[in-house]
């Protein structure tokens, strides 16, 4: 079973946890992090005891919600010392909405480029004819 | 910027300690406002450490900005270069400790923005974003006694405060 933690600023994890809700009715898997206000060391702290409490073949996706920013730069130290963790950044509605429907038949590796795929195309404009 | 045209005492566009070191806040929020050549992160570990260093020197890779990670003594020879004389530069350290060690150093600057201390055990808090020990404190009154002027400030429309009038509420 794969994981994904909405690591974001402010409460748009949150935000976006609640509205894949609304859409998609009660969510598993799925958890929430806000940086805001908080130290590096202790956010890390925190994603490090996720993953200790996964079972041995579960994996975790990281979504965040700026590259480069506080989120990417933990999620990516986490990707970096520890098996079987993704970061993707960039989460929207699409890539959530992508997990909850796909997470459970996908490999880990499957489901990534899956998420990326599936949030990247959700970006479109409207072409008015 | 020409040397001529320089001020002596704050030869930064900012220097700023920030435990979140290079991100959002300080590439798009301040950048924005000052307009940097480049943005050095001073951090003796994370600039002998390929793996690190490429992280936060790659993040912004496409911002137009220059993004360093630089050991103290790069810094210093950074310092004395020809580019540093033409280049408008955000200076970004991780902690107070470190802010004082460029002084000792001699890098000089007028002026030190606190952008982040967020909270850990055993902190006192300032603010929202400064939470500080004894370490900090301890570095924070040197970098006062050495004649900086050291505001909070975490993004550019916020209001300044006076760390220095905050830590002897507290002390």
């Amino acid at each position: 079973m794969h994981h994904l933690i909405l690591l974001t600023h402010a409460d748009l994890g949150e935000a976006l946890l609640h509205t894949a809700q609304e859409i998609f009715g009660q969510i598993e898997r799925v958890r929430a992090l806000s940086s805001s206000n908080r130290n590096p060391h202790e956010i890390l702290r925190d994603l490090e005891s996720i993953h200790d409490s996964l079972a041995g073949d579960d994996g975790l996706v990281i979504a965040v919600d700026l590259k480069g920013g506080n989120t990417w730069n933990v999620a990516c130290r986490l990707a970096h010392e520890r098996e079987r963790v993704y970061v993707i950044s960039g989460v929207n509605l699409a890539m959530v909405l992508s997990f909850l429907m796909k997470g459970e038949s996908l490999s880990l590796d499957e489901l990534v480029r899956t998420l990326k795929e599936d949030g990247s195309r959700s970006l479109v404009v409207y072409e008015k004819s | 910027m020409k040397r001529a045209e320089r001020n002596q005492d704050m030869p930064f566009a900012m220097v700023r300690v920030d435990d979140r070191m290079i991100h959002g806040q300080v590439v798009v929020g301040w950048a924005s406002v000052l307009h940097p050549d480049r943005i050095v992160l001073c951090h003796d570990e994370i600039a002998q450490n390929e793996w690190e260093k490429e992280l936060y020197e790659s993040s912004f890779a496409d911002s137009g900005i220059k993004i360093n990670v630089f050991t103290v003594d790069e810094l210093l020879r950074y310092i004395r270069s020809e580019e540093f004389e033409k280049e408008k530069v955000i200076l970004l350290v991780e902690t107070p400790k470190d802010a004082l060690r460029l002084l000792e150093k001699g890098v000089a600057f007028g002026c030190l923005n606190i952008g982040g201390l967020h909270y850990r055990a055993n902190k006192k808090e300032l603010n929202h974003y400064i939470y500080v020990d004894s370490e900090d404190i301890q570095a924070l009154v040197e970098i006062s006694r050495r004649g900086v002027k050291i505001e909070g400030q975490d993004v550019p429309s916020a209001r300044k405060v006076d760390v220095v009038e905050m830590l002897q509420k507290i002390l």
